[in-house]
């Protein structure tokens, strides 16, 4: 049970509830600005009927000219606060922005995750988004998935097809990223 | 210049990168040592003289900085990159007028050129004078006929007419936007309209005149579907219902219902459009009157037909019941009973936690006795007595709720106080349980199931320390949220209520760990900052307060510089449905009441706890540049950006009044803020009389001149000494009344009450009188200086006074009046340390004065002839070197008493707590422990800190 409109600057003041989740980054300033300004349609927000913040998401999609190169949309945040999980606040908000992206004919949507966040990678592969690389210490305390959704435009799914094979190996890759960064460490101390 | 052009700019370019690169990575020396370097070589090149003074600049070297910048400007430079530089550079001196003229002066030489064109664009921008924007974006167009340029210009003109200096004028108004749609027509004719953003300032344009039925028709247009396909349905809606077609607009609803079953958006639009049409009369005879049971068939029929039980259409009935009761019409004849409605919903979804919020948005209305009988039927439901409990997660969600509901009806305050204890041993236990049964597999991130418990507690345990006055049950209630923070680390609304309990027992130490256990970070330090922050001041700790504003305000500058870039971006992403949304957002943030306040309250802080050697304090105080004459607080646009909503609260609805208690919290935080300003102006003149700032200094050989400014530091004191006077004169009569602490959640009181309550208008005061006869050498100045004493005493016995007291009170109740002690401690020992930097002003320019007047004889002989008979410099000096060894003396024995300020005592017994838990003795004893010994250390922490306060200004006035 929700109100869906354009998430606005002001909703910022009025964020921290969401802001608190540990799973949400602290965005800088900025980041929100010139995401909101570059790309006002792609944001919303999802108010509660008593007009608490519910969940928001920020998109942005590349404005390139089209050609052989696949364009594509990506999620910059998406959070919803806890009192409001499991109604589906975040899957409609990525709905409605795959529906946006359909429109405009993407190949594909893109967004990172936490490798802990486990009940954000439910929701992901829920919607049938597809671990595509492993982003080894992308978050300054976790491992994170990059992840992509191939849209009608991507018939072939060729957007897939650069799937790096690490992801069934990574912990090998990450034993052997510890293992490197302790010889540096030792190597650097002596 | 010609010559400079004439060379090869690659070259240039090469030789210039190591001097951008130094100053990128913040290695300005080094930056200006390689600008000077090139600048041997090529003593005229002018990007390199503009990096210089941009090195100069960032070294602090302003003077120099000014001059190079100077020079470089009145060149009228051309080429892009020393104007890149030039602007960056006044951007950070925030002299934003210059960049206009910079390339005024270069499109002259260089009509018709496009990029410097945008540029002179965006720096009208930065100045928000629209009509030039308006004229540079239609010279653009003309270079360069792109769409953008010209819907720039377009956009200009709408603001001129909604923000800029005529806006207020009606008719102009309609001018512009009248001007501005018929720019949009001419190009909507000429086919040339090509994005969505276009379309949408082309709706705005028309929306703005009233002119819906147009907008409408181009909404529901081709053009706007070819160009606008994303344009949200909100915006069909909303005009339907300006337009009064209430019959449209519940077909549309009716049909975006359908497809979205979910959106209370369209439901509340829905039920407007069904209350409208039964207004209307029946205007033709082919339609039958619409009835609420066409509204009531049609809910009942989506929630007939939905697989998955969504909230939307419960929620609208009960809405729908609502209103009709409202109006009186037969809701119960229609729908059905309230309360069963409420029950039915209540089974369906309240095992959500939001479904208590769902269910409070129908409380207010329906009665007292309704709701109280309401929630007890709820509590029925939810299957848990005293002698059960819960057997899943969902069924504790359910409980839970439903006691979040029964607090809401108001029936926990009416308990008596041994059953609001039993009630809140019921209430732990469940957490207990809660917590064991279904709380041990969390991930750290997540909130532990059974915390609304916990929550709830407090609150219950802040109702009986309210009731009984007595604060040991809110303690417990500290050390159980303690617990619980122990089990479930990520929960932010156990580190706020902590938060909140620390600070209303004045404990600095337990609220500064949980504030940054919050992580508060960017724009979070405006909305949120009122928990912590805005509590500090005079708080009892100076330096510890220092460091949390510094926090605070490094992000307001931080920003406000991007923030005007942010601005330009607007125009270059050409955004125009968020340039007015983000032009207010800006503004805002700029005039933030805790930005403000935070400043002011930094630069009192280190006027108070300057401890260096007078020159060096002086020194301090010039750089702070005060500038008493004017006031720099925009009083009227100041903007309340706090989120009072993120605290969570469950309190009794009937007694809850949000909006109120915001409007009148603001309104004295304001008139805190008047004091302060004021009190820091005030005190700045009195250091401003006898040590001219700089800029008057520079005038120091002209006599005249001296006298002259002087004159006006004299009349600018007078000046703010009324106004000090006069604000408190208001202030008493406005008779403001403390903030409520009915709640938990509320609000601490402000500090106006402590301010008035303090004897700071006295003191300040006579301090201006005092500080105007040692400067004319007035006979009252003995008398002068004796009031000025007396009031010395008075202070140092209250600091006294309220330390015995605070130790008395240790043998009742600890905690019950330990802020309002620490903070008229405060007060006293902040009055008393201006009061020592003003003394060792006046000591140092006393002295220095005596000496130069004995040497320079006859000028001194000459002033005393036309003056009758001013005390001497020497009595003068004499004077305040006694009045310094008085105030050393008072110090001396503030220092002694605080050293007998004992640390509040807790109570020990807390022999109900953990009984219920599954806690081992140890827990128990280490938890208790530890929240023990963080008041005891908090204690301590601000006794040594106002010690070494008090030591700084002992030795600032021994002589």
């Amino acid at each position: 049970m929700s109100i869906v409109r354009e998430f606005c600057f002001t909703d910022m003041f009025k964020f921290n509830r969401l802001a608190w989740d540990p799973f949400i980054e602290d965005y800088n300033l900025s980041f929100f600005v010139t995401k909101m300004l570059q790309f006002p349609m792609l944001s919303q927000a999802v108010l509660a009927p008593n007009e608490q913040l519910m969940g928001y998401l920020l998109g942005e999609s590349d404005k390139a000219a089209a050609g052989d190169h696949q364009l594509y949309g990506h999620v910059s945040v998406l959070a919803v606060d806890s009192e409001y999980r499991r109604l589906g606040v975040g899957s409609k908000l990525l709905e409605r922005f795959h529906q946006l992206m359909e429109q405009q004919q993407k190949w594909y949507v893109s967004l990172y995750v936490r490798m802990n966040n486990r009940s954000a990678m439910r929701l992901y592969e829920s919607l049938g988004y597809v671990k595509y690389s492993w982003l080894p210490n992308f978050y300054p305390d976790d491992h994170g998935y990059s992840l992509r959704l191939p849209l009608a435009t991507d018939v072939a799914g060729k957007t897939l097809q650069g799937q790096q094979f690490i992801i069934k190996f990574y912990f090998i890759i990450m034993h052997v990223m510890l293992l490197i960064r302790a010889v540096l460490k030792f190597v650097l101390r002596h | 210049m010609a010559q400079q052009q004439g060379m090869d700019s690659a070259l240039f370019e090469r030789r210039l990168r190591p001097v951008y690169d130094n100053l990128e990575v913040g290695n300005n020396r080094k930056a200006l040592q390689e600008s000077e370097k090139l600048l041997k070589k090529h003593p005229s090149l002018m990007c390199a003289r503009a990096l210089k003074g941009l090195a100069l600049l960032r070294l602090g070297r302003y003077e120099e900085s000014h001059g190079c910048l100077q020079a470089v400007a009145e060149e009228k430079p051309v080429d892009d990159s020393t104007l890149q530089v030039l602007s960056f550079c006044y951007r950070e001196m925030e002299q934003l007028e210059k960049i206009v003229e910079l390339y005024q002066h270069a499109i002259k030489q260089n009509p018709g050129n496009e990029e410097l064109l945008a540029h002179l664009f965006v720096s009208y921008v930065r100045v928000e004078d629209y009509k030039a924007q308006q004229a540079v974006a239609l010279q653009l167009y003309k270079a360069q006929p792109k769409n953008a340029y010209y819907f720039w210009s377009v956009i200009s003109v709408v603001f001129q007419g909604i923000r800029g200096p005529e806006s207020s004028i009606p008719e102009k108004r309609k001018l512009y936007l009248a001007l501005a749609q018929r720019m949009v027509d001419k190009h909507i004719k000429e086919g040339k309209l090509e994005n969505e953003q276009e379309a949408f300032l082309y709706l705005h344009i028309l929306k703005l005149q009233n002119k819906y039925q147009e907008a409408w028709d181009f909404l529901t247009g081709e053009l706007c579907a070819k160009l606008y396909p994303g344009a949200p349905v909100s915006m069909k809606f909303e005009l339907l219902k300006v337009l009064g077609n209430w019959r449209e607009l519940n077909v549309l609803m009716e049909q975006l219902l359908e497809a979205d079953r979910d959106r209370w958006d369209y439901y509340k639009e829905y039920l407007e459009s069904c209350f409208e049409l039964l207004k209307a009369p029946p205007s033709d005879d082919t339609m039958p009157p619409y009835t609420l049971d066409n509204c009531h068939k049609f809910l009942m029929q989506i929630i007939a037909s939905s697989e998955r039980k969504t909230r939307g259409p419960y929620l609208a009935r009960l809405e729908l019941h609502q209103r009709m009761r409202a109006q009186q019409l037969q809701a119960q004849k229609l729908i059905g009973d309230f309360d069963e409605l409420i029950i039915e919903y209540f089974k369906l979804f309240g095992d959500k936690s939001c479904c208590t919020h769902d269910i409070a948005l129908f409380l207010p209305s329906i009665s007292m006795e309704q709701r109280q009988s309401l929630a007890a039927k709820l509590l029925q439901e939810s299957g848990i007595s005293s002698t059960s409990l819960p057997q899943s997660k969902e069924h504790m969600q359910q409980h839970i709720c439903a006691l979040q509901i029964s607090r809401m009806c108001g029936v926990h305050i009416e308990l008596t106080k041994d059953h609001l204890l039993a009630f809140y041993t019921a209430l732990k236990l469940h957490y207990e349980h809660g917590h064991s049964a279904f709380g041990k597999q969390l991930l750290s991130t997540e909130m532990g199931p059974s915390d609304p418990y916990a929550l709830l507690a407090a609150n219950v345990m802040y109702d009986l320390t309210l009731r009984e006055n007595e604060s040991d049950y809110l303690f417990e209630a500290l050390c159980l949220l303690q617990y619980v923070l122990r089990n479930s680390t990520s929960n932010f609304h156990v580190k706020l209520m902590s938060l909140k309990i620390y600070h209303m027992f004045g404990c600095l130490l337990g609220a500064q760990e949980m504030y940054d256990y919050l992580d508060i970070k960017q724009i979070q330090l405006d909305s949120m900052g009122y928990v912590h922050c805005n509590l500090l001041p005079l708080s009892g700790r100076f330096s510890g307060a220092r460091n949390c504003y510094d926090a605070t305000l490094k992000f307001f500058t931080n920003s406000y510089k991007e923030r005007l870039e942010y601005i330009a971006l607007t125009y270059r992403f050409c955004t125009f449905s968020k340039m007015e949304e983000f032009m207010n957002f800006k503004e805002r943030l700029t005039n933030s009441l805790l930005y403000v306040a935070c400043s002011v309250e930094a630069q009192l802080c280190d006027l108070v706890s300057c401890y260096g050697n007078v020159q060096q304090n002086l020194s301090a105080y010039v750089a702070m540049s005060i500038e008493p004459a004017d006031d720099r607080i925009s009083w009227n646009e100041l903007s309340d950006n706090r989120d009072l909503e993120a605290i969570i609260r469950w309190d009794p609805l009937h007694l809850v009044f949000g909006k109120e208690e915001r409007q009148e919290s603001y309104d004295q935080e304001i008139e805190v803020l008047q004091l302060r300003s004021l009190l820091l102006r005030l005190f700045a003149t009195f250091i401003d009389l006898y040590h001219p700032q700089p800029s008057a200094k520079a005038a120091l050989s002209k006599t005249k001149t001296t006298n002259q400014e002087q004159g006006d530091e004299i009349a600018t004191l007078e000046l703010l000494r009324e106004s000090w006077t006069g604000l408190h004169q208001r202030l008493r009569l406005m008779n403001y009344k403390p903030l409520s602490q009915r709640f938990l959640v509320n609000l601490l009181p402000t500090r106006l009450h402590l301010l008035l309550e303090m004897p700071y208008e006295r003191f300040f005061d006579d301090l201006a009188q005092l500080v105007l006869d040692l400067y004319s050498g007035s006979a009252q100045l003995t008398m002068q200086c004796k009031q000025i004493s007396e009031n010395v005493t008075k202070i140092m016995e209250l600091f006294v006074q309220t330390i015995t007291e605070s130790n008395e009170w240790n043998g009742k109740d600890g905690l019950w009046k330990r802020r309002e002690h620490q903070q008229k401690v405060a007060a006293c020992l902040e009055i008393l340390s201006l009061y020592a930097f003003l003394l060792s002003v006046l000591n140092e320019k006393l002295q220095s004065c005596a000496k130069t007047k004995t040497k320079k004889k006859p000028t001194g002989d000459g002033k005393a002839n036309d003056a009758p008979l001013p005390i001497s410099e020497k009595e003068r000096s004499q004077m305040v070197l006694e009045l310094m060894r008085q105030l050393k003396h008072k110090l001396e024995l503030c220092d002694a008493t605080i050293r007998t300020w004992k640390p509040p005592t807790l109570p020990r017994e807390l022999s109900s707590f953990m009984a219920d838990m599954s806690l081992k003795p140890e827990v128990e004893a280490t938890l208790i422990g530890d929240v023990s010994a963080t008041f005891k250390e908090s204690h301590e922490l601000m006794v040594t800190e106002l010690r070494n306060l008090l030591k700084d200004k002992i030795r600032m006035v021994a002589k």
